[in-house]
């Protein structure tokens, strides 16, 4: 293939996608479903995929997710999922502190996913899940009435609805102390948008553990290259040359896919819009933008894609 | 670059220059006059001193949790008679700078009741953001067609707030993805003051989050930059920065605003800066690799031994 970007998949190119392409990896919100709604098509790929032979995994930067749940829900909507398929960052971030042989606490500003991921692989979190109100009439606060852990040694910062004034205190005082580990699960500044409001992502709570900390986070998720790796420590026949990744985001998915050696593939049904893909595209041009947010293909949405390779089934049979 | 002429530490015959050659002293206050409730030795003797010999005072603060009012009977309870004319602080400058660009509208403001007093003192309206906006603490989602939206939202401000929480930042972060809806800070500070190892959030941390929710940068109206001082010119037109000193414990805020304005600048080591620090900066500075506006004029230890040098030459001289 030439070194042409932004190719609108068609009938044309459908054969090398399936010939040269062993290991599909999906990234899931914008991609698969628009949060309630499953996107047409998206269960039916799937399985037509497996079908075909090819290895499945699903790549998502949502913290709220665990390989449990992700897989169960999965099996629910039609589509025979095993959780050593859900590359979430939750469980991403157990296995990097397993990489790193890690011993100790953790402070982790998240959710109960990030206890469930953290604990399968017997890490701690003492504190930081779930609410830790600052009084309603409070003015100010009272810093030797806050109880500090000494035994923390790694703070992680990951999606967390209640994140306040407190925990920002504690994640940045844990953090100035001596050999304590950073590390954040992504840093999307917003999670798939609706209509009615924006919805801050990982990336807003991050910022202000950092700004406060002065310190900057090992981030594991897209577009880093903790995932793919963990893919293939798992399944070492996975190679990244027959590796396709289908996702909605540029600053996050195709750059990963291109990062790691995938081809990349962008639907326009999530974050970027063809209008926003031309942009990027001109800015590219310009030297203005990294030419890795720039995907090999691109195509309206799952569904065409689904399309394609049934019209070629038919093609063959 | 030459960093020869800058940190130069105090002397009794700095202090007499700088007492002789300068009309208006300003002062910063958290880590230079106390740390509240501690105020340091020396500091109200200073400010007195200072007012007995004919220098006009200002106090610029980025603290944006506290009222102009606050502040002066802060400083009449403590031995020092202030006026509130003379406290510059982000909280008075923000309905100042609203004041001075003929806003009309309403303003989401994710900060303390201090915010609230002093824009609603020159007539501004407030639709929220103030105080708690809790979720339930059983809630593991936000139910967005639950979400109270204010429909015509002008202006989100953004200052520090003890009460941030998602719902605060999705709500400023929605409001400024509509058009035409203006973004003040009050102040980045990124930390605040601590005697203790306990690191404090500042307001640049409140507005980290809701700059990255947003996508968005606001005009940002405290140290270092020029707002406060423009707002002192304003109501002091015979303010001259060439004999003013600007008094301060941080470098990126007050001794690069002092610098920027064309005051001299003297560092205090009793709040963010310590001496370690300065000097890894100076070496900085000689590398180029950060901006000469950081280093002070001259330090010194504390406000006190500023005090005891003024002191002293009074008495060489008597």
């Amino acid at each position: 293939m030439s070194n042409s970007v932004c190719i609108r998949l068609n009938e044309i190119h459908i054969e090398s996608i399936l010939n040269d392409h062993d290991t599909f990896l999906f990234d899931c919100d914008g991609v698969l479903w628009c949060s309630p709604n499953i996107l047409p098509g998206a269960i039916e790929l799937l399985n037509c995929l497996t079908k075909l032979g090819k290895r499945v995994f699903f790549v998502t930067n949502n913290s709220l997710k665990t390989q449990r749940g992700f897989s169960q829900w999965l099996n629910e909507i039609g589509y025979q999922a095993k959780p050593e398929q859900i590359i979430c960052t939750a469980w991403i971030t157990a296995q990097y502190l397993k990489s790193i042989n890690f011993k100790g606490h953790c402070y982790c500003i998240g959710m109960q996913s990030m206890v469930e991921e953290l604990g399968r692989e017997g890490f701690h979190i003492s504190d930081g899940i779930g609410p830790d109100p600052v009084p309603p009439e409070a003015d100010w606060i009272e810093t030797n009435t806050i109880k500090f852990d000494d035994n923390i040694n790694c703070v992680i910062s990951a999606f967390d609805i209640h994140i306040n004034y407190l925990k920002i205190i504690k994640a940045a005082t844990y953090l100035s102390r001596p050999n304590v580990l950073f590390l954040a699960t992504n840093d999307d500044v917003t999670t798939p948008q609706t209509d009615i409001a924006i919805l801050p992502g990982e990336g807003t709570i991050l910022a202000s553990i950092v700004a406060a900390s002065g310190r900057s986070p090992t981030i594991l998720g897209k577009p880093r290259a903790p995932m793919f790796e963990s893919i293939r420590l798992a399944f070492p026949d996975v190679k990244p040359n027959r590796s396709i990744m289908v996702g909605d985001r540029l600053e996050t998915d195709i750059l990963f896919g291109n990062r790691q050696g995938l081809t990349s593939l962008l639907v326009f049904s999530g974050a970027t819009s063809e209008k926003k893909l031309d942009t990027i595209k001109q800015a590219v041009g310009k030297n203005t933008a990294d030419k890795d947010l720039l995907p090999k293909f691109c195509i309206k949405d799952v569904n065409h894609l689904l399309q394609l390779i049934q019209s070629r089934e038919k093609t063959y049979s | 670059m030459s960093t020869k002429e800058l940190c130069i530490h105090l002397t009794e015959l700095h202090a007499k220059s700088l007492l002789n050659d300068n009309d208006t002293f300003l002062f910063d206050c958290d880590g230079v006059l106390w740390n509240f409730p501690d105020i340091f030795t020396g500091a109200v003797e200073l400010l007195n001193y200072l007012t007995e010999h004919g220098k006009r005072l200002f106090f610029v603060t980025n603290n944006s949790t506290k009222t102009q009012d606050d502040y002066a009977k802060r400083f009449n309870d403590i031995g020092y008679k202030a006026k509130p004319e003379q406290i510059i602080c982000s909280a008075w400058l923000t309905a100042q700078h609203l004041k001075s660009i003929n806003f009309k509208g309403k303003c989401y403001v994710v900060g303390m009741s201090s915010m609230k007093h002093e824009l609603e003192r020159e007539g501004f309206q407030i639709c929220g953001g103030i105080g708690p906006d809790p979720l339930a603490s059983d809630a593991n989602a936000i139910k967005t067609d639950k979400l109270e939206l204010d429909k015509d939202v002008d202006c989100v401000i953004s200052a520090l707030d003890l009460h941030i929480s998602y719902i605060k930042i999705l709500k400023a972060a929605t409001y400024l993805n509509r058009p035409n809806v203006l973004f003040l800070a009050t102040n980045d500070d990124a930390s605040l003051p601590q005697s203790d190892e306990i690191v404090m959030p500042g307001a640049g941390s409140i507005l980290a989050s809701v700059a990255a929710a947003s996508c968005r940068s606001p005009t940002i109206l405290g140290k270092p930059h020029r707002p406060m001082f423009d707002a002192i010119c304003l109501t002091f037109p015979d303010v001259d920065p060439k004999r003013t000193v600007m008094i301060g414990d941080r470098v990126e805020t007050d001794i690069a605003f002092g610098n920027r304005q064309g005051t001299k600048t003297l560092l205090v080591f009793t709040g963010a800066t310590s001496e370690k620090y300065l000097d890894t900066l100076k070496q900085q500075v000689e590398k180029h690799t950060t901006e000469r506006d950081l280093l002070p004029n001259f330090c010194v230890k504390d406000v006190g031994q500023f005090l005891q040098f003024l002191k002293s030459t009074e008495k060489s001289t008597s």
